[in-house]
């Protein structure tokens, strides 16, 4: 007992004198009132999301377009080898910075200086992790309840004293006996649970599931399964299907506090592509619509139970799922819309109020963002495919977007004064060969696919305009209506999130590593610097001590960035894979 | 990885024939896909396992997601086709994954794996 003693007195001295080092930086505790009207403090960053609002924007306007021709290099801070680049979102909490770094890595700094206050790296049951492609991603944090949370690629979820970093608990929440390995996704935290979602399309793992844990405890509060939960979605799976579905909810949703819902968007069923083409209904691997894949899932915030939903994507054929996580609430006379990007290149602008009883949701408008598709002729204002491009069987030319998509998980910005949704677009293409593949075990969590493709530049736009390379481009729209306002086009897809701030700005972090400031009213370029390596992850900004900062993070590789070495060639072909740094700019 | 190699050594003068052969196709069909190529000499020396064996049925479930082309074009994962890595070292990698690409072992049967692997090996050193 002495010697326990001695060391506990060392490691509370060693605690005292590092956190003395961490200048005024000292979290006050995030309670759930303050998470609730975030949209209200704009110093802080304290959600994936940033607030329930999902704007991706910040009131601050210190940097503005007078000035944001001076902005530079504050800090910027290396954590060790990170496998496929940075993509989490950075959270600044009270003069405090966190991010996620691959594999699991918890960095908490000083906001003002970049110094390390702590770190935690989770230790990962490698070979169940690796079990799945999507590792070692990791997509951020959720603060609150003085503790900081972060879900694993082995199916844990991990909560931290936010100030010392030690461990409050570190749970197991995923059960690996139906299929389902791990979490990629930030967490958010909704009243006094934390919530988040399974990864898993094209595995042929059951069941998708969106777990509320509750924040003090680590114990499991409810579960929502995507696809298997109730009759309606069996019935919509013929041959049992569901059973090795995928469907998982994988990226950071929202909360509506107004009906108390969770929103939620889910993956692609499994396998991704259908050999069997136009009779889906009736025959193949999976007849039917397969509820609630490709879906947006609307949970009533205390029971967990179905409140609404639509499905996208229904029968996804291109595995074009849902899971894009941003939901952004926009109040327009006296109306409550959530609007929702879909994979496919599709806005959905939905009813919020039309939750309650488990029903569709009302669809008040939808429209194309996308500009080279051909996988659809288009879509209705209720939000309903037309002229669906099935793929039998066999080869498919020139089939656009490709699987990545026309939008990726990458988030937009809207700026409310202006009423303007800055969106980005990836377009390219590729010739697919669809197979019929063998069904996998039951539960068995395989890799269960159904193509194989080859990804190459979009001949022409939907519209009939000829085109010779893939592109992206950077849109500033009326989120309602879908209008217009202005278009920047990007030589290669840009392929990291988006920040709107109230100095008018958009920023963007490109995928050749060039950081663009723009002005939110006309797209033009304000300020550029080049960040050294690719962007694919969040970016954010605060305030600490009265000072504007803003954070993105940087590195690359990943399913999407694959394609860009054969897309694009140079810079990509020699781009780092494992690095990526947070960097800071400031005035 | 024994059994491996030795089920190798049984199939080496196979291969040997086949590829006698395979030289010939390809010349005789050089508008021919050559994935197809390497997939006719492959599949018949596993049908004893699997009737009508479509290896690059395989491959297109389990592989393409981050191998594309069939093997033939570098995209998540690498080109495929021309390998410097030996069948053994190809089927470790299959077996054991490196991140992010997953280990098989557990998915595919051992003759799953090797016929993968001899694919891998059967196609030429081109690229799409
Ligand atoms: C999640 C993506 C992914 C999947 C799925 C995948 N691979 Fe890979 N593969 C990779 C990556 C990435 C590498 C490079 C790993 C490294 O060396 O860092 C690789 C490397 C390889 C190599 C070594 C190539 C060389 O020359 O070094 C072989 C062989 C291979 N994969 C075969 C397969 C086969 C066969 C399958 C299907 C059973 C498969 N892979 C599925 C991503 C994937």
């Amino acid at each position: 007992m002495t010697s326990w003693t001695t060391s506990a007195a060392v490691k509370a001295i060693t605690a005292v004198a590092f956190v003395g080092f961490a200048s005024q930086a000292m979290a006050s505790d995030v309670t759930w009132d303050r998470l609730l009207n975030a949209q209200n403090d704009d110093a802080n960053w304290m959600m994936y999301h940033k607030d329930f609002t999902g704007h991706h924007h910040s009131g601050l306007k210190q940097i503005n377009t007078r000035n944001v021709k001076n902005l530079k290099l504050a800090w910027q801070h290396n954590p060790s080898a990170t496998k496929r680049g940075i993509q989490g979102f950075p959270l600044a909490v009270d003069g405090m910075v966190y991010y996620t770094t691959t594999s699991g890595t918890i960095w908490a700094l000083d906001g003002a200086t970049g110094a390390p206050v702590w770190q935690h790296a989770a230790k990962i049951d490698v070979e169940r992790a690796e079990g799945t492609f999507y590792n070692p991603y990791n997509r951020g944090l959720a603060i609150g309840h003085g503790n900081v949370y972060m879900g694993t690629t082995d199916g844990r979820l991990i909560a931290l004293n936010a100030k010392t970093g030690d461990v409050v608990w570190d749970n197991e929440i995923m059960s690996v006996a139906k299929g389902n390995k791990g979490f990629t996704g930030a967490p958010v935290i909704v009243k006094d649970m934390v919530i988040l979602g399974a990864n898993g399309g094209e595995l042929a793992g059951c069941c998708g599931p969106i777990y509320a844990v509750d924040a003090k405890s680590g114990s499991v509060a409810w579960q929502f399964d995507t696809i298997g939960g109730d009759q309606r979605s069996r019935d919509s799976w013929g041959n049992d299907s569901w059973k090795i579905g995928g469907g998982g909810g994988w990226m950071t949703g929202s909360y509506d506090p107004a009906t108390n819902t969770v929103w939620w968007g889910t993956a692609n069923p499994a396998p991704d592509y259908d050999y069997i083409g136009g009779d889906w209904m009736n025959d193949g691997p999976r007849p039917g619509t397969n509820l609630y894949s490709s879906s947006v899932v609307v949970l009533d915030a205390d029971s967990g139970e179905l409140s609404a939903y639509f499905q996208e994507m229904p029968h996804d054929a291109w595995d074009f799922d849902s899971a894009v996580g941003e939901f952004l609430m926009i109040e327009q006379d006296g109306k409550r819309n959530m609007v929702h990007p879909n994979k496919g290149g599709i806005i959905f602008v939905y009813d919020a109020d039309s939750v309650g009883g488990g029903n569709e949701l009302a669809v008040n408008n939808a429209y194309m963002i996308g500009e080279t598709y051909n996988y659809i002729k288009g879509v209705t204002k209720e939000g309903r495919l037309v002229g669906r491009r099935e793929l039998p069987e066999g080869k498919h030319s020139d089939v656009c977007p490709a699987i990545d998509g026309a939008i990726s998980w990458n988030t937009g910005a809207y700026n409310p004064k202006r009423n303007t949704h800055f969106m980005l677009t990836q377009e390219f293409c590729f010739d697919i060969e669809v197979v019929n593949p063998e069904r996998p075990d039951d539960f068995s969590g395989q890799a269960y696919f159904g193509a194989s493709w080859t990804s190459k530049a979009p001949k022409q736009k939907a519209d009939g305009t000829p085109v010779d390379a893939a592109y992206g481009t950077l849109q500033a729209r009326d989120p309602l209506t879908g209008k217009m306002k202005w278009r920047v086009e990007y030589k290669y897809p840009v392929l990291a999130s988006l920040l709107s701030t109230g100095g008018d700005l958009v920023f963007v972090p490109g995928a050749d590593g060039m950081f663009d400031a723009r002005d939110a009213k006309s797209g033009k370029l304000l300020w550029q610097t080049n960040m050294g390596t690719g962007a694919h992850g969040g970016v954010i900004t605060y305030m600490v001590d009265g000072k504007q900062y803003v954070a993105v993070v940087t590195g690359w590789g990943s399913h999407v960035a694959g394609n860009y070495p054969g897309l694009f060639g140079a810079p990509f072909d020699t781009m780092s894979t494992d690095t990526g740094t947070l960097m800071v700019y400031a005035l | 990885m024994l059994s491996y190699v030795s089920l190798t050594s049984i199939v080496r003068v196979v291969f040997i024939t086949l590829f006698a052969l395979l030289l010939n196709v390809s010349i005789a069909h050089s508008e021919e896909d050559v994935t197809d190529i390497a997939a006719a000499e492959i599949n018949p020396t596993y049908f004893k396992y699997k009737e009508n064996f479509s290896v690059k049925r395989l491959f297109a479930s389990r592989c393409s997601w981050c191998h594309q082309g069939y093997g033939l074009k570098a995209a998540d994962g690498p080109r495929l086709s021309g390998t410097d890595k030996t069948k053994e070292k190809v089927i470790e990698q299959i077996a054991y994954g490196k991140s992010p690409m997953p280990g098989f072992r557990k998915q595919l049967k051992p003759w799953q794996i090797e016929a993968l692997a001899d694919y891998i090996k059967a196609l030429p050193d081109v690229e799409l």
